[in-house]
């Protein structure tokens, strides 16, 4: 299902609001859109799914031009998410997830079943939500039901107009991640507009920097941060564009998969007898069914404070997930004060821990890279 | 039991100029409901132009505070007495209150909901009646019900130009200064208009859905 641009041009009287666009979006992939407002980004997005009718060119989609889709039909094909605000305050989460597949007539049973599984995809309790309404969902919730809404025909393709733009900064952190675990699981041909470099850097596969309707450049996200095409996008890097570089690198990647972890029934003796074999100061409490983290226990704590149950001595940890790249990491070892971070994914469950030390190194070898390049 | 009393002796009577009266007032608040909410979706629709639902919506704004009796008078005198020109006179009185509610209505839905859904592939007439008109029902409704409570009130005026009604009652108990003759028209008339008023609410909380009322509730709170 690729799509491809073709000298797609919108104009509005004499003014280019997108000029002689050519580029293919890879399949399967998350392809941003980006560049300063009023560069034709959106406009670019909208004239895929026809919401803006282009002027010249074509654009292609698995081959088919656009022009020969009724532009209904091509819409209830075509994946749209939008800001949280764009979910039906009148119907309930059940009904707005639903909305597409009975635009499509599919059979009542295949609609629950279809929206049990988003549910499920975008971490949201069926038994709790699915009742309910837009209006009584946190910001970060309703967007993850904005999420499933756009998934929910199965499209191969999805278009997504700065979905988290008006969620804070904490948990747009967090959906952000999310997202990016359930694109690993979907792997569906993603256009993402967004204004904010670091979102870019984080959820693309490849950037598409436009300006005044045209491209600027069209690369992966690796190759914009580390070649900039021309001073507009070293300008929207930023100075720091090196420091950056931990933002396009994953905590998955980097995380060590040995750790120690304790359950409840251990007691604090037998607890710091584990720790010394492991030759390790801390240790993660988990629940021993499913390995969901529950806090973190450390050697001083025990030695200190002569409680009975290790329960009462761990304490509440923050966590990284999987997805989040290093920089968010370095930010919140800071913050928390510790030199290890556990990593847990969307259920909660622990999956490995991110080091302060692989961190630095990697802070190392790019600085290394950087003056290397300028030298060159 | 003297203000009743013109009632309980003449119960034909103020049942046959209540019938009337509730035939006028069914006969002009209908029509006026269809037109009214049919020139709203009209005007508001993306291919109408803004200044034309700009002028609709400023000249029944303006027109909020005509009195009544000068519209009944005006239309009187271009249609003679009788009860044609009162249900024309309460017709065109109900449609005021109804296209203001309902194309300001129509303006405060966020564009974005629009777009999610013609974004999602809904067609025209699926974003009108499967969101818009869901989304506002609460405002149609303000404005259907203000139109029923100022007609009933006003249906009792339009006696004056021969139209029936318990104003017959009134007017004439006026004249002979009779308390419970008075009593006989304007009693059933104010009944008349809290239940049509209580049926009308009920029948807004039945359809509107729950989501929409919420919402409601949490702006009046926060106000």
């Amino acid at each position: 299902m690729a799509i491809e641009l073709i000298n797609a041009e919108k104009t509005y009287g004499d003014i280019y609001a997108v000029k002689d666009l050519t580029m293919t979006i890879p399949d399967n992939q998350i392809t941003i859109l980006i560049g300063p407002s009023g560069c034709g980004k959106t406009t670019t997005m909208k004239m895929i799914n026809g919401l803006i009718p282009k002027t010249n060119g074509d654009i292609k989609i698995n081959g088919t031009s656009i022009d020969e889709w009724n532009p209904i039909q091509l819409r209830r094909n075509i994946g749209y998410i939008i800001q949280e605000i764009g979910l039906f305050p009148h119907y309930t989460i059940f009904d707005n997830i639903a909305t597409v597949p009975r635009l499509l007539h599919w059979e009542e049973k295949k609609i629950r079943q279809r929206v049990l599984e988003l549910m499920d995809l975008v971490n949201l309790d069926p038994d709790e939500f699915l009742q309910k309404y837009p209006s009584q969902l946190s910001g970060g919730q309703r967007q993850r039901v904005g999420v499933a809404r756009g998934l929910a025909a199965d499209p191969d393709i999805v278009l997504m107009d700065e979905p988290f733009g008006a969620i804070d900064p904490i948990n747009r952190e967090k959906i952000q991640d999310s997202f990016l675990e359930i694109q690993k699981e979907i792997q569906k041909t993603i256009v993402f507009v967004t204004h904010d470099i670091h979102e870019a850097i984080k959820l693309g596969d490849s950037i598409a920097i436009l300006d005044e309707g045209s491209l600027v450049q069209f690369d992966s996200a690796y190759n914009v941060v580390n070649n900039p095409a021309t001073p507009l996008v070293e300008d929207l890097l930023g100075s720091d564009r090196a420091f950056k570089g931990l933002a396009l690198l994953r905590v998955k990647d980097h995380m060590t998969k040995t750790f120690t972890t304790l359950t409840k029934s251990v007691s604090p003796a037998d607890a710091l007898q584990t720790m010394k074999q492991h030759d390790t100061k801390f240790a993660f409490l988990v629940d021993g069914r499913n390995n969901k983290l529950l806090g973190v226990v450390t050697a001083k704590d025990i030695k200190k404070r002569r409680a009975d149950s290790l329960d009462k001595l761990s304490k509440q940890s923050e966590y990284i997930q999987p997805y989040a790249t290093l920089l968010e990491s370095l930010t919140k070892l800071f913050s928390s004060g510790f030199t290890a971070l556990p990593v847990i994914d969307d259920k909660n469950v622990l999956v490995g821990v991110i080091h302060m030390q692989t961190i630095l190194d990697q802070i190392e070898e790019m600085s290394i890279l950087e003056t290397a390049e300028d030298e060159a | 039991m003297g203000i009743f009393s013109f009632m309980i002796q003449n119960p034909e009577r103020v049942m046959e100029k209540l019938y009337e009266h509730i035939i006028i007032f069914a006969l002009s608040w209908v029509t006026a409901v269809i037109i009214g909410l049919a020139v709203s979706i009209i005007i508001s629709r993306p291919w109408v132009k803004t200044r034309v639902s700009d002028a609709v919506i400023s000249i029944t704004s303006a027109s909020q505070s005509i009195p009544s009796i000068a519209v009944i008078a005006v239309v009187f005198l271009f249609t003679g007495i009788g009860m044609l020109p009162a249900v024309i006179a309460l017709f065109l009185y109900s449609l005021v209150p109804i296209i203001f509610n309902a194309a300001s209505a129509f303006r405060t839905i966020d564009p974005a909901l629009k777009e999610a859904g013609k974004g999602m592939g809904m067609s025209n007439s699926q974003i009108l009646w499967k969101m818009e008109v869901p989304v506002i029902l609460p405002q149609l409704f303000s404005g259907v019900r203000t139109a029923a409570t100022i007609n009933i009130g006003t249906t009792t005026i339009a006696s004056a130009v021969g139209a029936g009604g318990l104003g017959d009652l009134i007017f004439i108990g006026l004249r002979f200064i009779n308390t419970s003759q008075i009593f006989a028209g304007a009693f059933p008339a104010a009944v008349l208009a809290i239940i049509v008023d209580v049926l009308l609410s009920r029948a807004e909380k039945r359809i509107t859905s729950n989501g929409i009322l919420m919402d409601i509730e949490k702006h009046s709170q926060a106000v």
